[in-house]
């Protein structure tokens, strides 16, 4: 493991762990992404994308812009599924079951039994661990995941 | 292809159009009113029939039967193009502006032709040379065409000796055998780059450390790097060489590095793999280090097919390495070895097209930095684009032009932009993956540009190369541009 000895630093390994879990992630057959709201859904979508030729399947709320936004910018198939005050963990129930009816495999931003995510690879959970108190994650997530997405997406996502 | 070579006006006659056809490289004519509309197209087999009809040369256009032409809106995708060629199982379309006047021709062969980023660019002499081996039966790695390639690269990289090998990678290699580089050196080498940088220091068992690129030219950060020398020096495992790499054709702030690498005594080596051609003040990229490295595979600014070549101002160092690339035979008639090495030499006819290109490399440079400006001039107005910077006092071979793309104000990633222009037959890649985030370099030590900023991820997340191909016409380029256009500003995704 990279002593990790900066901010800089940090935000790099942490974008590199990233795209490296969704990468295996995508090569054990994932290729669709369920869009809660999440910083880290966004982030494993567009690393997604960059590993596929054909669209990423994703799946969100009806009235979620910010995921329409996402699925624009990296050419995703999008599904917006009405689910009008839904509360996360139902909404993600549903995103998985539309997900699973059209025979995708789908992955998420969150921790969570219902569907798997590249956020919880052990590499990354190590990472975390090395950080000095100084660097908040939060942060360090979403300034890490604005090349990727932009400044108005990162700060409209929660970080989970 | 001259739109007005295709436009006949009502009053023109068969006799006239089939001069016409002649001259055209597509087969069609358009007729139109006298604002231009589309009234009618006109082809050979248009022509045969009004003969056979009984119909004479003097004709007019107008008097003949015909349909209503197929038309579709200038700035139409290449996607629904071909399915309207193939609908009506035609080979061109005309094209109108707004209001129904031709604006433009879209024929099959263009549209199903792939725009490749950068495909060679052969002049005349290299057949010539190629020939000359031929000729003189020297087809191994010896001969004249060798000799004067060689000569000829230590007179654009204003160095003393040159070797010429097998790839770029090879001569990155024998600069680190000569450097007798080993398991547990260090090596310092550029993040952003094309992983033929950081290979053979794995091929050595030595230890990559890699250092982030600068915001001014991509290139590695004299900041990142004095910071690590200082690091290394308190550790004393400062490295046993810095390979510095010149991205795209610009170089690296050689000034800045130089020093700081005197300053702790590591020797340079330049990959000047892109940067052929390129200058640093008044001295030629590659001109700089201990050993400097190009590149003549087939994408580059000038090729061999696969080639490269070490270049030096110190004969020992040549003289080495070229024993290291000769399977390190000893000095006698028999066949005697004490030493792994390596069977790296150009071949003779490799170095006939070497030759050839080295001939034309400055119009070569001319017009790929032209190709950029267009690039700039045709794209710099949309909101959020931007291209690799070049260090003032520098001037680049632009090898490719890179966009970038701002995540605020451009709505599609450089990736989807990458498809869709795919979806149209223009080739473009994303830039280097950082070597910090290869899975073969994944443990290696990194160095950032500043203690809370890292600038090589951010520039792999929102670049793409453009097609930069010193032949490519310029109504080629213009269909680059029109393109990206349309996607980033008409949101025309794939």
């Amino acid at each position: 493991m990279t002593t990790v000895i900066g901010f800089g630093a940090a935000q790099s390994r942490f974008v590199s762990l990233l795209d490296d879990a969704t990468r295996r992630a995508v090569i054990s057959g994932h290729n669709a992404v369920a869009l809660t709201g999440a910083l880290g859904d966004l982030a494993v979508l567009g690393l997604m994308s960059l590993y596929r030729s054909e669209p990423v399947h994703t799946y969100a709320a009806a009235d979620d812009t910010n995921a329409r936004a996402a699925a624009l910018r990296f050419g995703a198939l999008h599904q917006g599924l009405s689910t009008k005050g839904a509360a996360p963990e139902a909404l993600l129930r549903t995103l998985a079951e539309r997900a699973g009816q059209d025979g995708v495999n789908a992955l998420t931003g969150h921790r969570q039994p219902l569907l798997p995510t590249p956020l919880s690879d052990p590499e990354i959970d190590a990472f975390w661990r090395t950080l000095p108190p100084s660097i908040d994650p939060a942060h360090l997530t979403r300034t890490a995941l604005l090349p990727l997405l932009g400044q108005k997406m990162t700060q409209g996502a929660l970080v989970s | 292809m001259s739109l007005e070579r295709h436009i006949l006006l009502p009053s023109a006659t068969l006799r006239q159009a089939v001069a016409a056809l002649e001259t055209c490289s597509v087969k069609l004519c358009v007729v139109v009113s006298a604002d231009r509309h589309v009234l009618r197209t006109m082809t050979d087999g248009d022509v045969r029939r009004a003969l056979l009809s009984g119909r004479d040369l003097e004709t007019l256009v107008s008097e003949l039967p015909g349909r209503p032409p197929v038309t579709m809106a200038q700035g139409t995708a290449a996607t629904q193009l071909i399915d309207q060629l193939n609908a009506n199982q035609i080979d061109v379309i005309v094209l109108t502006d707004e209001e129904g006047r031709v604006a433009g021709l879209a024929d099959r062969t263009s549209l199903t032709k792939t725009l490749f980023l950068s495909p060679p660019h052969m002049g005349e002499a290299e057949a010539n040379y190629v020939q000359l081996a031929f000729d003189e039966n020297f087809l191994a790695p010896a001969g004249s065409n060798l000799t004067a390639f060689e000569a000829a690269l230590c007179e654009v990289s204003g160095r003393a000796h040159a070797l010429a090998v097998s790839s770029g990678t090879a001569g990155l290699h024998l600069a680190l055998r000569v450097l007798d580089v080993g398991p547990g050196d260090q090596i310092y080498v550029s993040d952003l780059t094309f992983v033929a940088s950081a290979q053979p220091i794995l091929y050595e068992h030595a230890t990559p450390v890699l250092i982030d690129s600068e915001p001014e030219s991509w290139n590695m950060s004299p900041q990142a790097l004095g910071r690590r020398l200082a690091l290394d020096a308190e550790r004393d495992t400062l490295p046993k060489a810095i390979i510095v790499v010149h991205l795209y054709g610009q170089s690296a702030d050689m000034a800045a590095i130089m020093a700081l690498a005197q300053k702790y005594d590591v020797p340079v080596i330049e990959d000047a793999a892109e940067s052929l051609g390129a200058t640093y003040g008044n001295r030629a990229s590659g001109a700089h280090g201990l050993m400097s490295v190009y590149s003549f595979n087939g994408n580059k600014i000038i090729t061999t097919s696969g080639g490269g070549a070490l270049v030096s101002d110190r004969a020992d160092l040549i003289k080495r390495a070229q024993k290291l690339a000769t399977q390190g035979r000893d000095p006698a008639d028999h066949y005697q070895h004490s030493e792994i090495a390596y069977n790296y030499r150009m071949s003779n006819v490799l170095a006939g097209i070497g030759r050839g290109q080295l001939e034309v490399l400055d119009s070569r440079v001319a017009a790929r930095r032209a190709v950029h400006d267009r690039y700039v001039e045709g794209l710099g107005d949309i909101p959020g684009i931007g291209f690799q910077p070049e260090l003032p006092g520098t001037q680049g071979n632009r090898w490719l032009t890179v966009l970038t793309l701002d995540p605020d104000l451009v709505p599609v990633h450089a990736y989807q932009l990458m498809r869709s222009l795919k979806a149209s037959g223009i080739e473009t890649r994303p830039a280097w993956k950082p070597m910090q985030m290869q899975p073969l370099l994944r443990d290696a030590a990194f160095e950032p540009h500043g203690m809370d900023e890292a600038i090589s991820v951010s520039l792999f997340l929102r670049s793409l190369c453009l097609p930069s191909g010193s032949a490519m016409t310029r109504s080629e380029q213009d269909g680059v541009i029109t393109a990206i256009r349309d996607v980033l500003t008409k949101r025309v995704a794939a």
